[in-house]
């Protein structure tokens, strides 16, 4: 009891001596029940540890005033121990690893989560009603002296806050969210923790100005996303931004002759910079538009400048993806480089494509032919990249001369047809895959089984025996399987007239192999008959219910494809690079449309100053990024 | 560098004499103009060494010509060098001296990135095939074939080849 006793008394004095230990008064639950005891006690006592390390930390950091870079040293590692700190840490943790898992996840679930359309406006709204209280209220008080008010944990929070939400919405609605370059959330809380060291001590003033200028960012940017008007961002952007430099040019003038606090103001430099190059660039133009002025706009157009100032909006990326800083740094950086719009243009980059799911196989670069004629909408990609799948694999590498198979097969059909061979029955499908229905009479119909098998596998009824596969596999692996894969890029017409009798004639002429095969063609002969056109594949497609065909042809196409896929382990992973081979494709070249290269190999070909596809030598406008989820990886 | 390992690979599997892969045309071709096509050693990737067949129809034909071939360590950013083996080439498009190739694909400003070895070969094929003596590196042979002088032309190919030291003579 005795030695109990004592405990008690020297934990008595202790407290006394170093009231920061004492931190009983704080409490997580209220009340003296064991729970309330069970949790307070640990946390009373991680307080005192905290107070005390404080406590040592400002006794060692007072000690060494004498020796500045130590005592740097112990700034930064108080920072990295402060609030704004830890903050940064946890918004990067929800932003990277939770925010992005759950978009991941709920991308492969669609139908678990899907995000009301009202959360948008919400959100946004919470963001902008903090964000525009934070920033009108300094500027109703004291318009000089606007971080006298500032709120300095509040600010950090807020921002924090704002990022998350934008982060959310836009990674949910699959747009990128758009991100201020002024100052990031680590900059940020840095100038915060400086402020509120420096205290009363106004040496650093222009960080206020810059926290206010982010903070108008993020409210511009809240604002652009609340009335999903992305394309106004560089036009606000700019707004704040030169109301921004003002202010700052401003009080350089006020601080004249000091150098201490005029130092501080370097960081501006480089924005300061750009605006002088950009007014100045065209105050130049303007003036040489007006010595060349005489009466017409004729000779304006022969000056050099003339080409990039009238492509300047298609320089600029103004989809509202980057803000006034980096197009001002862009913009200024090709003044002085003084590209041209003809030249250079690996470097000019478009804006983004997305293509949702698989890319479209239209987009690969198949020697001279193959190059995007448009960004088809997902459910046509899905299909589409499914049924070339067998296409795919032979053709993904630039076959320079590979080309001349689909003019052969070309000719082997113009040929055919305009001898119309022979008048008889004679459907077995014969080893080349050019197997031919000829009937009786003359000039009738004549299929070339190729377009047909096509079609069979897009025939909507019930494909229960193996006859498509088998003949698809023959087919995949006969010298012509090159032509007859070729053929999904020309959506080739099936150029028959069907009468009606024939058609009975030919079922019943039939022996029973035939009648099988037949089965499968019926719907598409009726439909030729009952079009009474000449029909497309794509007509038909559209005629009948095209799910259910797309979906048979899926089953068909990666069923039937598979001895070709396993044959070329190489090519299926082909959509490599072909310059390096390594990285996947990301890049698409405008004019020309060929999707062949990396980002890194576009790079190194600019830097190498290539002015020309690699494919097809055409020249080369621009690039845009596309996004590939490779299904392989 | 990897992009020379990958061509090697992608090279063994196209023009391995018995392999199954012979189910695409374009594999055959290759298979018609390279005899071989390979690393001159396995640990070096940067220098390789090739022989192709000479194009029927031509006095070239029946004859083998080997090439020496040089990857840069910008490759293929940068061409790869190309040479026939001196002394072994009357092309008038080839240096017969030293073997130099005088072919657009081959020069900086033509070359692209999206050409591989096994297409290099092909154009130098096709090049055998057509000559161009518009801009000749042999003047003789190329004066002969402007003044389209066929015999002349087939009679002193013929004479080069016989006497040369081809490898497909020594065979």
């Amino acid at each position: 009891m005795n030695v109990t006793e004592s405990t008690y008394n020297t934990t008595i004095v202790l407290m006394e001596a170093a009231p920061y230990l004492n931190q009983s008064m704080h409490t997580l639950l209220p009340g003296s029940s064991h729970a309330a005891i069970f949790i307070n006690t640990p946390y009373q006592v991680l307080l005192s540890l905290k107070a005390a390390i404080a406590m040592q930390f400002h006794v060692a950091k007072s000690s060494v005033e004498d020796y500045p870079s130590f005592h740097a040293l112990l700034d930064s590692v108080e920072f990295f121990c402060s609030r704004q700190a830890i903050l940064c840490l946890a918004t990067a943790l929800i932003i990277n690893k939770f925010i992005t898992g759950f978009i991941v996840f709920r991308g492969r679930n669609p139908r678990l989560f899907s995000m009301k359309a009202w959360y948008n406006p919400l959100l946004h709204l919470s963001s902008i009603a903090i964000l525009s209280y934070y920033l009108i209220r300094p500027l109703r008080k004291d318009f000089q002296n606007p971080e006298l008010y500032m709120r300095l944990d509040v600010t950090s929070f807020i921002f924090a806050w704002s990022l998350l939400t934008e982060s959310i919405l836009s990674l949910s609605f699959d747009r990128t969210p758009l991100e201020s370059s002024d100052a990031t959330l680590f900059e940020l809380c840095l100038y915060m923790f400086i402020l509120k060291q420096q205290g009363e001590n106004h040496v650093s003033a222009p960080l206020a100005l810059d926290c206010m200028l982010t903070m108008a960012n993020r409210l511009l940017i809240h604002t652009l996303e609340f009335f999903q008007c992305r394309k106004y961002r560089l036009l606000g952007s700019t707004i704040t931004s030169l109301t921004h430099l003002f202010f700052t040019v401003r009080r350089v003038y006020l601080y004249k002759g000091d150098m201490t606090k005029l130092s501080t103001f370097t960081t501006y430099f480089p924005r300061f910079f750009f605006v002088c190059v950009i007014l100045t660039s065209l105050l130049c133009y303007l003036l040489a538009i007006i010595v060349r002025f005489d009466g017409s706009f004729e000779h304006i157009k022969d000056l050099e400048a003339f080409s990039f100032m009238d492509h300047l909006i298609s320089h600029l990326n103004c989809t509202g993806e980057e803000d006034f800083t980096l197009v001002a740094g862009k913009l200024a950086t090709m003044l002085c480089v003084g590209i041209s719009s003809k030249d250079g243009k690996l470097n000019a980059e478009f804006s983004p494509l997305i293509v949702p799911d698989k890319i479209n196989t239209k987009f690969m670069n198949n020697g001279y032919s193959n190059r995007i004629k448009e960004v088809v909408d997902y459910d046509e990609t899905t299909s589409t990249a499914k049924k070339m799948n067998g296409f795919t694999s032979k053709h993904l590498l630039p076959e320079i001369f590979g080309l001349h198979h689909l003019y052969n097969f070309l000719d082997i059909i113009r040929n055919y047809r305009r001898n119309k061979l022979s008048h008889r029955i004679a459907n077995q499908p014969d080893i080349t895959g050019e197997s031919r229905i000829i009937i009786d009479k003359p000039g009738t119909v004549e299929q070339e089984m190729d377009d047909d098998q096509l079609n069979f596998n897009e025939n909507g009824e019930e494909d229960s025996d193996t006859y498509d596969y088998e003949y698809n596999d023959t087919n995949m692996h006969d010298s012509y399987s090159d032509s007859s894969e070729s053929e999904f890029e020309f959506e080739q017409e099936i150029e028959d007239v069907v009468e009606n009798n024939e058609l009975i004639d030919m079922c019943t002429t039939m022996n029973n192999d035939d009648m099988d095969w037949m089965t499968h063609l019926l719907p598409i002969l009726k439909y030729h008959y009952e079009t009474g056109t000449v029909a497309t594949r794509s007509m038909y497609q559209r005629d009948h219910n095209s799910n259910h065909v797309k979906h048979n042809t899926c089953i068909n196409a990666t069923s039937t494809d598979d001895p070709v896929t396993s044959d070329d382990d190489d090519d299926i992973a082909d959509l490599s690079c072909v310059v390096c081979k390594i990285n996947p494709r990301n890049v698409v070249l405008w004019p020309c449309r060929c999707f062949a290269l990396c980002n890194d190999c576009r790079v190194s070909l600019a830097v190498r100053d290539y002015k020309k596809c690699v494919c097809c030598r055409a020249d080369v406008h621009g690039f845009t990024s596309v996004k590939v989820q490779n299904e392989k990886s | 560098m990897s992009r020379l390992l990958k061509e090697y690979k992608k090279i063994q599997t196209t023009l391995s004499p018995n392999s199954t892969h012979h189910n695409n045309n374009d594999d055959d071709e290759f298979n018609q103009i390279i005899t071989y096509l390979h690393p001159i050693s396995t640990s070096d990737l940067t220098h390789w060494q090739a022989q192709i067949k000479g194009p029927q129809g031509t006095p070239y034909a029946n004859h083998e010509f080997q090439l020496q071939i040089e990857c840069p360590p910008t490759y293929p950013i940068e061409p790869p060098i190309i040479h026939f083996q001196p002394l072994s080439m009357p092309h008038c498009n080839v240096n017969f001296q030293t073997g130099a190739i005088c072919l657009d694909i081959l020069e900086k400003q033509h070359w692209t990135p999206a050409w591989n070895l096994m297409t290099t070969m092909k154009a130098i094929w096709i090049l055998l095939k057509d000559p161009v003596p518009d801009s000749p590196l042999n003047v003789d042979i190329a004066n002969i074939l402007r003044v389209n002088d066929q015999s002349a032309y087939n009679g002193l190919l013929n004479y080069y080849l016989s006497a040369s030291p081809s490898p497909s003579t020594t065979k």
